[in-house]
């Protein structure tokens, strides 16, 4: 082994050390005039403030999944599309605030033709449910195809632009298959189609418990908003026939498609969505670790971190029902052949699993805190980083604020015998009173998944000392990772924190004081069975979900340039 | 250096170590007969825009050169620049007016738009911001696009980019706030973009596919399909909306030149590429950026653009160069002394500015190569890293502008200028009129003249 220099691991290491830190998110905020109030006390807001309805733009994942469902087709995997966008940490918020660039208008118009001449090739009669070429074939084409992509049903004049596409194609190229062809190519480019337009298009709020001013979604908004929340998709036509019958309006009938979607397959991306995020995943097809370091890098490590992590998450959450706490101590993690490579040394791993299935791991590693793709996400390139493990944990896990580090950081000694392991080359942040604030409430949770390296193999000692893996969290004392996991499985802030998390994936917003009541409320149902499929139908219910401050539709300025 | 171009331009690819050789025809075929920059009935040969940027800063007692003026003596981080030499210029002593409110961020959009950032709530990350106004190649291309197929062109090589900490960090070229034009890593799929299916050399004629017209007027729908959004949404998004629109626009405008093939330059020096590799592992930032520079200098010989940018690496990229311990951006702030593998990463880097360069230089254009007729902007996010400072700010300003700019020359400002009088300077040397640039601390009406003929 080389001897890699310890300094520069610095940079994770020092934090800024002034400031409160520890208070949940809500809590940094200042009040407004507009702050709910909570006059019977119960520790929830009284009201709701409807959020602002935006404009979002779809996923990468979703548009793939859209396209897939309504044409069969598959965009081919190495079709490039406009990249996602984070903003605070969350796809779903960056997508909300940002457009399409003039590559991605390129990107969409290949993607969709490719798509459309593979679906006008095959023999899509059951999806056009009608003869093409026959009379009247084309147009009722465009209202079926039309409902699912925009997700709505086509307005009369939209009716005649997209069939006036399709004609003049059929004719130009003197096949009725091209008019298909066309159709599905300019619809899958629509804005209606890669923008959601959920803009609180229902009835004005009249209820006690939401602010004056919020609309109501639409039949056809509450379709897309259930659908993409937990398939990941447009809606399918039993979504849009509720829609259509106002079935999705109403308490009674929308709890029974709620439950009847969250049931269904695809709900399992919703908790691969979820934990993509929040572990903060997808980065880890470019995390690139040393290869001298850690001999088990390759380029398909990181992917299949992901993949396992990911695995587990859905086995757990669809296969097992198991609450979500015990998301931090159950031993257990889907195989792949990378991860397999890693748990290799664990002391008395039982290597007995195939590819896919969901086995025991050894005793050390408890809980997704001990997952490989957690570990070395939250890590250096050449070295492991109780720093931005601990951030980790309390930011996203815990969802409490951690101030930025500051410009001018100190450095950090070599390993040297006085200080062979991180813990005591640490020492130096958790004593210094200018280090110490940030530190002590960061360092001991990284500390204690210290017997990980940064690509997440177990480990008893660094540079030939013993690790020490004790430590403390909000004062619940442990002695090792899996006492960590069991610390965060009980800690306080967990549920909600979860909640927080659904609902910026779901939204596409981080939530401010107005919409503190919808989190209290989903709180105290989660806390009741802990399982996410509940959260999932009550997120989907809830008041604060379906409900919008509408954009004013004054008539675009003459400086806007109206069309 | 590594790599000695001759006039025939090379196109490397590589898989598995396997180095692929494609030439180009040979330019004697391909010359036009007279050679000159005028042909008989095309318009004049374009000028063309490029930024070079890349993240973590230099080493200022290593970057600035210790001589002044024309033929200076190149310092330890500009060695790598002594073949390219006669087109590069050095400005130094210069600050950003903008402000300086978080290390990288404000540097990035300082320097790149002459504007200040806009703050963002960054919640989960460590900081976020945006830029508040175009970013320069942009503002160019503008005005000097003139219907070429593509307005500009955006290329990155390290993808160990900071995702987290809002647009300024993830993208070079902004259109605007939270607007921005994506890069391409692939040599492959810029080559496809460019030189796919759909590249027409500029002398042929007008192609006859009933395909081109449907195909605007799908794009023709679906402008109208957003009209009718448009209508329903705020102020916000309708701005975002707009944008998308601009760029559905560009994609008809591009249709429609296939179409009626207006006139252009002569090009003689024109020609299709081949196809690189498809891939390209992660650590070869050098073939990578060679290869993508090639690209980009055929696309501007065939006047496909006339506008790109190149993020060689991204703001706190923590990319990791050969023979370092670290990520980049940790060893500018964790490298004890006199940082030399800080250095070392600073020279990589201008090894891989003269391969570009060096690219542009190797394709003849009239009387003289494509880089004599090119402005290329080249600086960072911040001056010294360590101590993120914006004052004597890094910057090279490289081709010959057509003649409008003075080359090989260092300027040292004695009294801290604006950077943004280097922009504006590239705006004029772009023949383009403008009074002033920049927003706020950023805006300036002169230009630094000393590097203008």
């Amino acid at each position: 082994m080389t001897h890699r220099t310890p300094w520069l691991l610095l940079f994770g290491l020092a934090l800024a050390c002034e400031g409160t830190i520890g208070d949940s998110t809500s809590r940094d905020r200042d009040p407004t005039p507009e702050t709910p109030t909570d006059d019977d006390g119960d520790g929830i807001a009284d009201v709701t403030v409807a959020a602002p309805a935006t404009l979002r733009r779809l996923t990468q994942s979703q548009y793939r999944n859209s396209v897939r469902a309504l044409t069969g087709i598959e965009v081919p995997e190495a079709t490039a599309l406009e990249p996602d966008t984070a903003s605070n940490g969350f796809v779903s918020v960056g997508n909300a605030r940002t457009t399409i660039s003039a590559r991605g208008v390129e990107q969409y118009e290949e993607a969709a033709y490719v798509v459309a001449a593979a679906m006008a090739a095959t023999d899509p009669r059951d999806r056009i449910g009608c003869e093409v070429g026959s009379a009247g074939c084309l147009e009722s084409f465009v209202r079926s195809f039309g409902r699912r992509a925009f997700r709505r049903p086509l307005t009369e004049a939209e009716v005649t632009r997209w069939r006036t596409v399709g004609e003049d194609a059929a004719s130009t190229l003197g096949t009725a298959s091209a008019g298909i062809e066309f159709v599905v190519a300019g619809m899958l480019q629509s804005p209606h189609f890669l923008f959601r337009a959920e803009l609180g298009s229902g009835d004005s709020v009249d209820s006690d418990t939401v602010a004056e001013g919020a609309r109501q979604f639409d039949d056809w908004e509450m379709a897309s908003r259930i659908a993409f929340t937990v398939c990941d998709e447009t809606p399918d036509d039993a979504l849009l026939d509720a829609a259509a019958a106002g079935e999705l309006t109403n308490e009674r009938t929308l709890r029974e498609h709620v439950e009847r979607v969250v049931a269904s397959d695809c709900a399992r991306r919703s908790v691969r969505t979820l934990f993509d995020e929040v572990f903060g995943l997808a980065e880890l097809a470019h995390v690139t670790k040393d290869p001298e370091t850690y001999p088990l890098a390759s380029s398909a490590l990181g992917p299949a971190l992901r993949d396992s992590l990911l695995d587990t998450v859905e086995r757990w959450a669809f296969d097992e029902d198991r609450p979500y706490d015990e998301f931090f101590t159950a031993r257990q993690a889907v195989l792949n052949p990378q991860v397999a490579s890693v748990f290799a040394t664990d002391p008395g791993y039982a290597d007995v699993g195939a590819e896919g299935e969901l086995v025991e791991t050894a005793a050390a590693r408890a809980g997704l805190l001990t997952h490989p793709a957690t570990l070395a996400r939250h890590s250096h390139a050449e070295a492991s980083s109780p720093t931005l493990r601990g951030k980790f944990v309390r930011t996203s896990l815990l969802c409490q604020s951690v101030p930025a580090p500051p410009d001018d950081v100190g450095e950090l000694p070599e390993p040297n015998a006085a200080a062979p392991t991180m813990r005591e080359r640490l020492e130096s942040h958790r004593t210094n009173p200018a280090c110490a604030s940030c530190h002590a409430f960061l360092d001991p949770i990284g500390l204690a998944l210290e017997q990980f390296d940064g690509v997440g193999v177990f480990r008893e000692t660094e540079n030939g000392a013993r690790i020490d893996p004790t430590g403390e969290l909000d004062g619940v004392l442990y002695d090792d990772a899996a006492g960590l996991g069991r610390a965060v499985a009980d800690h306080p802030d967990l549920m909600s924190c979860l909640v927080r998390n659904l609902y910026r994936t779901a939204t596409g917003r981080i939530e401010t004081l107005g919409e503190e009541r919808t989190i209290a409320l989903l709180t105290r149902d989660l806390e009741r069975d802990r399982l996410l499929r509940t959260l999932l139908v009550e997120l989907l219910m809830s008041e604060g979900f379906r409900v919008a401050e509408a954009p004013t539709a004054e008539e675009p300025t003459a400086e806007e340039g109206g069309e | 250096m590594r790599t000695s171009f001759s006039r025939r331009m090379f196109l490397r690819g590589a898989m598995a170590g396997s180095a692929v050789t494609l030439a180009l025809p040979t330019f004697d075929l391909l010359l036009n007969e007279n050679g000159d920059a005028f042909a008989q009935d095309g318009a004049p040969l374009p000028k063309r825009f490029g930024i070079f940027y890349w993240g973590n800063g230099v080493r200022p007692a290593q970057w600035n050169p210790p001589s002044t003026g024309v033929g200076y003596t190149l310092s330890p981080a500009l060695q790598p620049l002594a073949p390219v030499r006669r087109w590069v210029s050095c400005v130094s002593g210069m600050n950003i007016r903008t402000g300086n409110e978080r290390g990288h961020h404000a540097g990035t959009v300082g320097i790149l738009s002459g504007a200040p950032m806009i703050p963002q709530d960054p919640r989960g990350a460590p900081y976020a911001s945006t830029f508040s106004a175009p970013s320069l190649d942009q503002v160019i291309a503008d005005r000097v696009a003139m219907g070429t197929p593509f307005r500009s062109l955006e290329i990155g090589i390290s993808e160990s980019v900071v995702r987290g900490e809002g647009s300024t960090l993830g993208y070079l070229s902004h259109n605007g706030p939270d607007d921005f034009n994506p890069p391409e890593y692939s040599p492959r799929a810029l080559f496809d973009r460019v030189f796919g299916a759909s590249f027409v050399a500029p002398d042929t004629d007008p192609v006859i596919d009933p395909r081109l017209r449907l195909r605007r007027s799908v794009l023709d729908a679906i402008t109208e399909d957003a009209a009718d959004l448009r209508r329903r949404l705020g102020a916000g998004d309708r701005r975002r909306l707009d944008q998308h629109l601009t760029g559905i626009r560009a994609l008809e405008e591009r249709i429609a030149a296939l179409e009626s093939m207006p006139e252009r330059p002569s090009l003689a020096s024109c020609a299709r590429p081949t196809s690189p590799a498809d891939e390209y592992g992660r650590d070869e930032l050098v073939l990578r950026n060679q290869v993508m520079s090639e690209i980009l200098a055929m696309a501007m010989a065939c006047d496909q653009t006339r506008v790109f940018s190149n993020m060689f690496s991204g703001s706190v990229s923590g990319t990791r160069y050969p023979d370092t311990s670290g990520g980049h951006h940790g060893l500018t702030h964790d490298e004890p002394g006199d940082q030399p593998m800080v250095q070392a990463i600073t020279v990589f880097i201008m090894e891989c500015f003269a391969d570009l360069l060096q690219a542009l230089a190797a394709v003849p254009e009239g009387d003289g190569v494509l880089l004599d007729r090119c402005v290329i902007l080249a600086s960072s996010d911040t001056s010294d890293a360590r101590a993120h400072t914006i004052n004597d700010y890094p910057v090279l300003v490289a081709g010959g502008g057509g003649g409008a700019l003075r080359t090989d020359v260092h300027y040292r400002s004695p009294s801290g200028e604006n950077t943004s009088k280097i922009l504006l300077s590239c705006i004029r040397a772009m023949g383009i009129e403008m009074g002033s640039f920049g927003r706020g601390g950023g805006e300036v009406s002169e230009a630094c003249t000393e590097i203008l003929v």
